[in-house]
């Protein structure tokens, strides 16, 4: 047990270095997202036509071929639409409102926006924690490999324990 | 009168270094005294610089306990510093004597320091320093200055540059190993300590040298 009590601050250094580097990569990997809704209200009510405008140009300028970033939802009859974005950032979310909002006055639509509107954060909890836990387990190997390595004799302790000398004195 | 060349270049001996290693001089002394040891190796595997500054020091310290010393240097890495340190009178070194004469007390040297004798080593290369070594029975032929000074001390070089060390350590009856903090392997040192077991070595201790 000598091995630990010599080595232990050097294996906590390097496991601290390396599980905050963890950390650090795991919020790059991992950002924090959410399932945003908003509803649109409309001075008017909304035809057929003018929504099926409208789903097509958020397709287009919006969603893409791989990816359903954000969809509309509208009952006829109502003058209120309803605007999603899924699994998104904050960046990404206002992105989006504005070209939304771009799309709704280039087509004539007067509006008042910011009703009812939700953002559900979405947990990634488990991967951060999992990222954060191995790269602290690395850390530590590190730390174990180094001390290993780590021959020298720095301490009265030291030589009294891989010498069996006693330390006459320091200079 | 000492040329004014020697004097600009006179270190003297570094108080700081004296205070630390005060204590370990006496234990030194003592130890040696009680077990009736008269001949010390200091040295190292890999700091002669640590090795010749601490023999110097001890020396100059068992002298300041009433003893006479003889230090004799065995590391030509390190004449020049200890030459510094102790301004010994100039003439012939060790290995001349021990080719050339059969009488060591022709390499002695005064120092600027009263009852601290030295005697220094030439510039030669790692081969043929321990050539001569091997061939001069060194042991026996420090035996008649046994019986004038109180203890011998012997700079000795570095263990991990030498292949033949048992010619430096059949010549002493106590070690102290001095250990660089920064350069230090416990292995290494401990194959060191094992051969100075060997030869029946009384090893005082291990002074850390930061």
């Amino acid at each position: 047990m000598y091995f630990l009590k010599r080595n232990w601050m050097d294996i906590l250094v390097f496991a601290l270095i390396v599980g905050s580097a963890g950390t650090f990569i795991s919020a790059l990997v991992f950002p924090q997202t959410f399932d945003y809704e908003e509803f649109y209200l409309l001075d008017n009510e909304l035809s057929a036509e003018q929504y099926s405008n409208i789903s097509i140009q958020v397709n287009e300028m919006i969603n893409n071929d791989e990816t359903r970033l954000a969809e509309t939802v509208h009952r006829e009859g109502s003058n209120t639409i309803e605007l999603k974005i899924n699994d998104a950032n904050k960046g990404t979310i206002e992105g989006v409102k504005t070209e939304f909002d771009e799309i709704l006055s280039t087509m004539g639509l007067s509006f008042t926006d910011d009703n009812g509107t939700q953002w559900n954060p979405i947990n990634n909890f488990l991967p951060k924690v999992v990222t954060i836990i191995i790269s602290i387990l690395i850390g530590t190997i590190i730390g174990v490999v180094y001390a290993l390595g780590n021959r020298r004799v720095m301490s009265d302790e030291d030589v009294k324990h891989y010498l069996g000398q006693k330390t006459l004195g320091t200079f | 009168m000492r040329k004014q060349s020697e004097v600009d270049n006179f270190q003297g001996v570094d108080h700081e270094i004296l205070e630390n290693l005060q204590t370990a001089t006496k234990v030194i002394r003592n130890t040696m005294g009680r077990n009736g040891l008269q001949t010390l190796l200091v040295s190292s595997v890999n700091d002669s610089s640590g090795v010749a500054e601490a023999a110097t020091h001890i020396a100059y310290l068992m002298v300041q306990l009433g003893q006479r010393i003889l230090l004799i240097n065995m590391d030509c890495t390190m004449e020049e510093h200890v030459v510094s340190r102790l301004q010994p009178e100039k003439g012939d070194k060790l290995l001349k004597t021990l080719a050339g004469s059969p009488y060591m007390s022709e390499a002695i040297k005064q120092t600027q320091y009263d009852e601290l004798n030295y005697i220094g080593i030439e510039d030669v290369d790692d081969k043929e320093l321990m050539d001569i070594i091997d061939g001069s029975n060194l042991d026996s032929r420090l035996n008649p200055l046994r019986n004038y000074f109180d203890t011998i001390i012997i700079i000795g070089p570095d263990y991990e540059r030498y292949e033949r060390y048992s010619s430096i350590f059949e010549t002493a009856d106590s070690l102290v190993t001095i250990s660089k903090d920064n350069t230090s392997d416990y292995r290494k040192l401990r194959t060191y300590l094992n051969e100075s077991d060997l030869f029946k070595l009384y090893s005082l201790g291990v002074i850390r040298h930061r």
